[in-house]
């Protein structure tokens, strides 16, 4: 059992923020949700044509990998 | 050295205890005064490190004791030097009590006979950990060493020489401590046993209100700290399994496909029924290459069009360098999501593989009821970290122990 209030006050915050963090990871507080918005479907379309990570030569994609892939 | 009081009793009260006052020696219970002791010790050579005083008087079990001086010890310890100090206390009868003040930690003591002990030949290889029969307990050395009187101040009613070393051996066991001197010259071996006392508890003996009641505040601050950091590294500790773990929730639905048979549109696979409204939901997607890349994306979709896509240029690779033979590889994706209405939904792949990947198979997941971990991880971490400053700020000596570990 805690005997100064200034210990009191900050684990009772704690615990507070234990709990809060609980629910934010059960609900998925902050995560995209599937009420999708239009700039959601745009971004999944650009990076689909965007192809991240690779280079487009002789008629494929190249150079994907790691930071040695290739080299 | 061989703490037998060996000073005549006041001839007006017949008590044993005196003290150095107005440059004579003098007797603490009626104040006459007293022919000077041969190895009498003025004091104020040497600084003090608490607020006791000689002269002070002290209740110990309803019985009157008057710290009548003060002896200072260290000891050498491989180039550290480690110094603390033991108040003798005598009572009107000429009981002594010891009350050491090392370190912080207050300990008072007694001599005692135990019925067994160890001879002076036997302790005299005594280093810490090894343990030995006192009396009809089983006592583990806690320290032993050699340490030095540095100094000396008071009426200490035998005769004490500075400079003089000693040999000791400190015992933990049956829940009290116990030390064991070493006579080198003689042979013979003084057995002491003491308890630990709060610093409080200290204060209070000798009617040291106001410090008395400081001490309580810093103890009880000091057990708030340590409280504090157990509470945090306990939380620390669900968040993290809780982060890492449990929270995996439960596999909804899966698919497959060889990378060559997914058309340039993607291929969809579904419906499947998500009911979980307000629940973390997770998309992983993998696949199996060898020595080739593969850009993959899995999209989740419900009836209006795309929601939420996985997706990454997946690669596997191995060779050898100057350090020997290596295999590096990124076969993974996931996307966690919230749903935020229960309906049917479906799970499209594409891929793009290099020709060698064209016969790699891609697969999905799709879990439902997932414990997102980003917030339990960053809380844990943080936590943990705070916890352990809170504890070791709770333990002078485990912060001290550490940063003499760091030094060496």
């Amino acid at each position: 059992m805690l005997r100064t209030w200034g210990y009191r006050i900050a684990a009772l915050l704690f615990l507070g923020l234990f709990g809060w963090i609980w629910w934010a990871s059960y609900t998925g507080y902050g995560l995209a949700s599937t009420a999708a918005v239009a700039a959601q479907r745009q971004s999944i379309q650009s990076r689909r044509s965007a192809r991240v990570g690779s280079v487009y030569y002789g008629g494929r994609y190249v150079g994907g990998g790691g930071p040695r892939f290739g080299k | 050295m061989k703490r037998q009081p060996t000073t005549p009793p006041c001839p007006g009260c017949g008590a044993f205890a005196r003290v150095f006052r107005d440059g004579q020696s003098q007797c603490a219970y009626c104040g006459s005064t007293l022919p000077p002791l041969p190895f009498t010790h003025p004091g104020g050579t040497f600084a003090h490190t608490n607020p006791l005083r000689i002269g002070m008087k002290a209740k110990v079990m309803g019985k009157e004791y008057v710290a009548v001086g003060r002896l200072l010890y260290e000891q050498n310890d491989e180039g550290e030097v480690y110094r603390w100090e033991e108040w003798v206390l005598l009572s009107q009868d000429g009981e002594a009590r010891y009350l050491e003040f090392d370190e912080g930690k207050w300990t008072m003591s007694e001599a005692f006979q135990p019925g067994a002990a160890p001879s002076f030949a036997e302790l005299a290889p005594a280093a810490k950990g090894m343990s030995y029969q006192v009396g009809n307990m089983r006592a583990s050395v806690s320290d032993a060493g050699i340490c030095r009187v540095y100094g000396v101040e008071g009426e200490v009613p035998w005769p004490v020489d500075p400079g003089h070393f000693l040999r000791f051996v400190d015992f933990e066991g049956g829940g009290g401590v116990f030390s064991a001197e070493l006579d080198e010259s003689e042979h013979e071996v003084e057995w002491y046993r003491g308890r630990r006392l709060d610093e409080s508890a200290v204060f209070e003996m000798f009617g040291l209100k106001k410090e008395a009641q400081a001490a309580t505040g810093r103890e009880d601050a000091r057990k708030d700290r340590r409280g504090f950091g157990c509470m945090l590294v306990v939380l620390a500790l669900v968040a993290l399994i809780g982060g890492c773990g449990v929270g995996a929730g439960r596999q909804v639905a899966a698919g497959e496909s060889t990378a060559a048979m997914i058309p340039d549109e993607g291929r969809r696979f579904g419906p499947y029924k998500l009911t979980q409204v307000g629940r973390v939901h997770r998309l992983n997607v993998e696949t199996s290459l060898t020595q080739t890349s593969m850009w993959v994306q899995a999209v989740v979709e419900d009836a209006s069009g795309e929601l939420f896509d996985a997706e990454r240029e997946f690669w596997d690779e191995s060779g050898t360098d100057s350090d020997g033979a290596w295999h590096e590889s990124d076969l993974r994706a996931s996307r966690d999501f919230r749903l935020a209405q229960a309906g049917n939904y479906y799970v499209r792949l594409f891929a793009d593989p290099e020709a060698a990947a064209t016969s790699a198979v891609v697969r999905f997941t799709l879990r439902e009821a997932v414990i997102f971990p980003t917030y339990l991880i960053i809380f844990g971490v943080f936590s943990l970290v705070l916890g352990g400053v809170f504890l070791l700020a709770s333990s002078p000596q485990t912060k001290q122990k550490i940063w003499e570990a760091m030094d060496d």
